[in-house]
């Protein structure tokens, strides 16, 4: 298995957050923040696909387009849940790393 | 025709097989996108095809299994619809049958306290957006029922209200001077009563 078959869409959803959590970003920013922090290749329409639910749930909202790039801001909601998913797998990294950790020693 | 022109008609060919909320929605952002793409030397335009085809399948998946969820749910809402004009049907006979012996009464007497499921008692403050309370049947005491009934209330027992539906109201009228009021649906009190 590789590590790109265990990225799932949940997970698109989670980097597009962490992406936005700063500030608003379009879609090639967007691509290209998530390809510089976490080594992602989203092609065209992934983000899109992603943003669609995302901006469905309230997670992320669209701001006024700019030159037919439309910037997407990261809402209070989409905050707290990604603060809430994101501290889930430190919790999930930190116990499987201490095992590993033990397993190994 | 020259690179970009074909590259731009080929997406917006591509464009067409997404579902139309999505294309309507994304199609502009998705095409401004892929050119950049291609224009940046991120993606060859078949890299930028195929990539748009293969989201297309995938949105139009998703679409169908939304419709299929949207059609499901309709026919539990109808189902649940069905249900509840039944449990309806079933318990408006209760009050026509309850009703069968006032009609024997002496002339002049007061009805009996109806055994109602449920009534409403009508505050007629004449405020805006005064609406009918609806009583639950262990609450159904007199006084309880309509403990802030205005002393404008002049109906007697078993009179109509002047412009009241007569089809729409049940009227339970147990002491002069007190009236309950069983609505058979919610209608916004009348002012000035």
């Amino acid at each position: 298995m590789t590590s790109d078959s265990i990225r799932g869409s949940s997970d698109r959803s989670i980097l597009i957050l962490t992406s936005l959590a700063d500030w608003p970003k379009h879609g090639y920013a967007l691509i290209k923040d998530i390809e510089g922090f976490a080594g992602v290749k989203l092609g065209a329409c992934p983000p899109y696909s992603a943003l669609a639910k995302l901006e469905q749930a309230g997670l992320v909202e669209a701001l006024p387009p700019e030159e037919r790039r439309r910037p997407y801001r990261i809402t209070a909601t989409g905050r707290e849940y990604l603060y809430l998913r994101l501290t889930e797998s430190a919790r999930i990294a930190e116990v499987g790393l201490r095992r590993i950790a033990v397993a190994l020693s | 025709m020259n690179g970009p022109a074909m590259n731009r008609r080929l997406v917006r060919m591509l464009l067409a097989l997404y579902p139309r909320p999505y294309r309507e929605r994304y199609g502009a952002e998705v095409v401004r996108l892929t050119e950049e793409l291609i224009a940046a030397g991120e993606i060859t335009p078949a890299e930028g095809a195929l990539n748009l085809a293969a989201a297309a399948a995938a949105e139009r998946g998703r679409a169908l299994a939304e419709s299929r969820r949207t059609a499901a749910a309709m026919a539990l809402a109808v189902l649940v619809a069905l249900a509840g004009s039944f449990y309806a049907t079933l318990h408006a006979r209760a009050p026509a049958a309850a009703s069968a012996p006032r009609a024997q009464r002496p002339p002049g007497a007061l009805p009996a306290p109806a055994r109602l499921v449920r009534f409403a008692c009508v505050i007629r403050s004449g405020a805006a957006g005064s609406h009918p309370l609806v009583v639950p049947p262990q609450r159904a005491g007199i006084t309880a029922v309509c403990p802030a009934m205005p002393p404008t209330c002049r109906a007697r027992p078993g009179h109509p209200w002047p412009g009241e539906d007569s089809d729409a109201v049940l009227r339970v009228a147990v002491k002069p001077g007190q009236c309950i009021i069983a609505y058979q649906e919610d209608k916004p009190a009348a002012p000035g009563r």
